[in-house]
């Protein structure tokens, strides 16, 4: 993956972050890299507290430092180095090059302003234009994500819209000036499923239209299935498996990875059994293991992975897993039933 | 994102599985109690040990200082009128000869007592209505929080001027006043948080278990709330110290020949133009109490909730 | 919103209605009269005395008048300040007392969010610590302490300002300055502890996720939200200014109400204190109410929902 370093849109690598607290430093990133294309779609999985969304706050600058303070990496958007930049240079990408939807609605759009002026401030800040030309668009963008009556919508307050509709407003926000990321964190989680699937459908038709790469960070392997490309599996701060969305669903080689694809309900098949859990918790990011972060809960833990951190093992072309089990001394294991009997259709959703 | 593994001190003989019973959890972080756990923090706080400091010293002092003096807080030397510090009066003395250090003393066990008194019955009161208005709900509910709704516009003053009237001067009524004006808030808060526990899961399994509701109240909800009416005490009692010293200051608090700080500087101001010290002397010592105890409640809800801090 | 007002209305009628009656019962409950204090008193004039003021009567008859008089706005006359009614009294001493107090809010109000929004945009330098000091000393010191020191240091040994009484601008100053000292201090610690929770929000990640610049953050977004939380507690710091008003006048002598709230109270003057007691409960919550009906309107989460 590391090889070629030339076109892609976004290059994320070695990116490390911790949190100072009182308590002391908690390690919530410790070396990311991933890299994203034009018009595709990266999805970012892992349970809450893995780091997948500190990672994506950290590449739009948008965490408080301090608390928050970056240890290491270099996040490159076509080619410039960000990282470095000034949080008044970052604002020239922030909503323009990068822009991005929060997981909850009701708390990402500001209480006490309409819609329409939050939907302006970023179209005027960014397209220079006059109040009515912003206005015009705004109303249009409302349009466009599927909002009826959007002139009415553009009075009004967030709170007297329903979860669904303030969702579809964060996305016409996002999208307001044509952005070439979308970092999308958990944008359907606080909604039921079939608000769910609308807004994801959304997403898919408005990528069609704009060729928008998404960033998409969610703990839910459904939600996944439906819009990824290319899948990244975080753990305690790490990515621990990456690869297509067929390499890492057909053919996953992480025991977590295997834990959470049998944690994912499964509509298609009768439910014969109980879900899968995995046992234990995430480790403690004040301080993390020495060996693998995922021993502790493994089923397959090996002496090694109590000893030493593994490095990414090349599983087959642009699929990659951090874990001792791919090692050719390891003696080969297979995974729990049901995680390669799933019916295939699923992914074509 | 290579398959090299280089400088590993893995060898082929540690690719065994680990052999581990059903327990995986043998890894968790040695568990300290939560108030150890505070008080750890704490410890390394300056701010919290200077004020602790600061307020034991206070405390002792209010014990043992009038037990030690020479001189009582209530007896008049004609022949020593306002004299400045020296060291036979290391306060100095007021207009009717008595020794400052001694008054100083007594009146810290009477604001000290009426700071506690004014923080825990109100908080106690509070508590208990709170607690009952958020564990039965209906009806119940809805009359205590209607009363709290009114009592709540009706000013302190008019609480306190109607509570002195009617009990007359003296520690007790301030206290008892206090804590008329004062448990609404707590109720309230208590009230919310109960609400919030009582359908959480620890509640629910202690109730499948058989818990009553009382056993209930003190088993599992309780200790959840201590930690913030902790914190709301420091900043109760420094309230209840302040209000002691504005009602003594403007007559309707502690008469003299008792006394209290907020008498002391109040009797001071009269004469301040010519004897400051009177004056200054309580009025130091009554503000750098107060300080203290905010300044420590700051310190204690930092160590309680580490994540808050900024 | 309708609904809301009516809402308002109705709890601070009540209110009014439980302050009078507690206030009457309480006082009429109290041992001894008015007159018991003054010896010289025979006992033939007290009776005509008490029959006078209608002390004479069952307490509910007197009870009736006074929530009758009540209603139409009148307090009666004071019984330790012979031929003055209670009305003529607040009407003479309130307005100087309310200018006091208005003025110290229109001091403290400004500055005090000036101090909070500084002190949180700034965070972390010597202003925020200077403010933190600050705010954290006002809160602590009583009122009293800081005025002897505003009369010493700026009337009695820098001479800037008069040192006492109420005849002009240069009067004001110094009292002004003290009863907003504690507000201003009191403001400037919620308001920067407000702003760090504002800071926190969702909605202000979306504000700079959308490119807006820190400043247009602060303005746009932070302030306002900031603010509405804290109007709710204007009412009570109402309540503390009237408090510490007491307190200035006495020490700067200036002629408000505070000194004959006071000496009613402990010379039992009953018409007085009575008058006064319903007097500043109304006022207070005539303060309060319109402290909810402003929140309602300035956050648009209750102007619909309630």
């Amino acid at each position: 993956m590391m090889s070629d370093k030339k076109g892609h849109l976004l290059e994320v690598e070695n990116l490390a972050v911790s949190f100072d607290t009182y308590a002391g430093e908690v390690q919530a990133v410790r070396g990311v890299g991933f890299h994203l294309d034009e018009g595709e779609t990266l999805a970012i999985v892992g349970e809450s507290g893995s780091g997948k969304s500190v990672s994506m706050k950290m590449v739009m600058q948008l965490l408080d430092m301090p608390p928050a303070r970056l240890k290491s990496g270099s996040v490159r958007y076509k080619g410039e180095e960000m990282t470095t930049k000034s949080d008044k240079e970052m604002e020239k990408y922030r909503g323009r090059e990068f822009s991005m939807i929060f997981q909850d609605s009701m708390t990402g759009l500001n209480p006490t302003m309409r819609i329409g002026r939050q939907l302006c401030e970023g179209i005027i800040k960014h397209q220079k234009v006059s109040r009515a030309q912003a206005e015009k668009t705004a109303i249009e963008m409302l349009t466009q994500v599927g909002l009826p009556n959007p002139a009415a919508i553009y009075k009004r307050y967030p709170h007297t819209l329903s979860g669904g509709q303030r969702q579809r407003v964060m996305i016409a926000m996002a999208i307001s000036c044509n952005p070439s990321i979308l970092f999308a964190d958990e944008p359907t989680t606080a909604l039921d499923v079939t608000m769910q699937a609308q807004i994801l459908k959304l997403m898919r038709d408005l990528q069609k239209k704009t060729g928008t790469a998404i960033i998409l960070v969610t703990h839910d392997l459904g939600v996944v299935a439906s819009m990824a490309d290319r899948i990244s599996v975080m753990y305690a701060g790490q990515i621990i498996e990456a690869g297509t969305a067929q390499q890492v669903f057909y053919n996953p080689s992480h025991p977590y990875t295997w834990g959470l694809l049998g944690a994912m309900p499964n509509m298609i098949q009768e439910v014969k059994e109980e879900l899968y859990s995995i046992p234990g918790t995430p480790p403690d990011l004040f301080a993390p293991p020495r060996g693998c972060a995922f021993a502790a809960r493994c089923e397959y833990c090996l002496e090694a992975c109590l000893k030493e951190e593994p490095g990414y093992y090349k599983c087959s072309d642009g699929h990659v897993s951090k874990c001792w089990l791919m090692d050719e001394r390891a003696s080969e294991v297979k995974p729990p039933e049901g995680v390669y009997t799933r019916p295939r259709k699923e992914a074509s959703v | 994102m290579n398959e090299e593994v280089k400088n590993s001190c893995v060898s082929a003989s540690d690719f065994v599985r680990v052999d581990r019973g059903m327990d995986s959890d043998v890894i968790a972080r040695p568990s300290i109690s939560y108030w150890k756990d505070v008080w750890r923090r704490l410890k390394t706080d300056k701010v919290a040990i200077i004020c602790m400091v600061y307020l034991l010293i206070v405390i002792a002092m209010a014990v043992l200082a009038p037990l030690l003096s020479q001189y009582s807080y209530d007896s008049t030397n004609l022949s020593h009128l306002n004299e400045g510090p020296s060291a036979a009066h290391w306060f100095g003395t007021d207009q009717a000869g008595r020794d400052l250090w001694a008054r100083i003393w007594v009146g810290a066990r009477i604001s000290l007592l009426i700071g506690f008194g004014g923080a825990v019955v109100p908080m106690i009161v509070g508590t208990l209505i709170g607690g009952i208005s958020g564990y039965f709900g209906g009806w119940v509910d809805m009359v205590i929080m209607r009363i709290i709704d009114v009592g709540a516009c009706i000013p302190d003053l008019v609480y306190i001027t109607l509570i002195m009237l009617f009990l007359g001067a003296g520690p007790g009524s301030i206290v008892i006043a206090i804590a008329i004006s004062g448990w609404m808030g707590t109720a309230r808060s208590v009230r919310g948080r109960m609400l919030q526990f009582k359908n959480r899961e620890f509640v629910l399994a202690s109730r499948t278990l058989g818990g009553s509701g009382l056993h209930q109240i003190f088993s599992s909800i309780l200790p959840n709330i201590l930690g913030q009416q902790v914190v709301s005490l420091t900043s109760m009692i420094p309230a209840a110290i302040f209000m002691e010293a504005y009602l003594s200051f403007i007559g309707l608090g502690v008469a003299s020949p008792m006394t209290s700080w907020g008498q002391l500087a109040q009797t001071g101001q009269k004469v301040f133009r010519q004897y400051p010290y009177q004056l200054f002397i309580p009025g130091v010592i009554i503000s750098v109490t107060i300080l203290a105890f905010y300044l420590f409640g700051n310190s204690l809800r930092d160590a309680m909730d580490p994540h808050l801090r900024n | 919103m309708k609904k809301y007002i009516l809402q308002r209305v109705v709890i601070s009628l009540v209110t009014v209605w439980l302050i009078a009656t507690c206030s009457f019962f309480l006082i009429h409950a109290l041992p001894g009269d008015p007159f018991s204090t003054e010896r010289i008193m025979s006992v033939e004039t007290k009776e005509k005395m008490l029959a006078y003021y209608g002390l004479d009567r069952p307490i509910l008859e007197q009870y009736g008048t006074f929530m009758k008089n009540l209603l139409h706005g009148d307090f009666g006359y004071s019984l330790k300040n012979p031929g003055q009614s209670v009305n003529g009294i607040i009407a003479e001493k309130f307005p100087v007392s309310a200018m006091l107090g208005i003025m110290s809010w229109l001091v403290s109000l400004p500055l005090g969010l000036l101090f909070g929004i500084l002190a949180a945009r700034k965070h972390g330098t010597a202003v925020d610590y200077g403010l933190v000091a600050f705010s954290v000393l006002g809160v602590s010191v009583p009122v009293f302490i800081v005025a002897s020191l505003f009369q010493y240091l700026f009337a009695i040994k820098l001479g800037w300002f008069p040192v006492s009484r109420w005849r002009g601008w240069s009067y004001t100053v110094l009292p002004v300055l003290t009863l907003s000292f504690g507000s201003i201090a009191g403001r400037t610690r919620s308001m920067r502890t407000l702003m760090f929770e504002v800071m926190s929000e969702d909605y202000v990640k979306t504000a700079k996720a959308k490119g807006l610049s820190a400043r247009e953050i602060v303005w746009r977004h932070q302030i306002r939200n900031a603010i509405i939380p804290m109007i709710p507690t204007m009412g009570m710091e109402i309540v503390g200014i009237l408090m510490g008003s007491f307190v200035v006048e006495n020490i700067f002598s200036i002629p408000g109400i505070g000194a004959y709230f006071v000496t009613s109270v402990q010379s039992l003057d009953y018409s007085m204190t009575l008058g006064l007691t319903v007097f500043l409960g109304i006022f207070v919550v005539v303060a309060n109410f319109l402290v909810d009906l402003i929140y309602g309107l300035v956050d648009p989460r209750i102007r619909v929902a309630k």
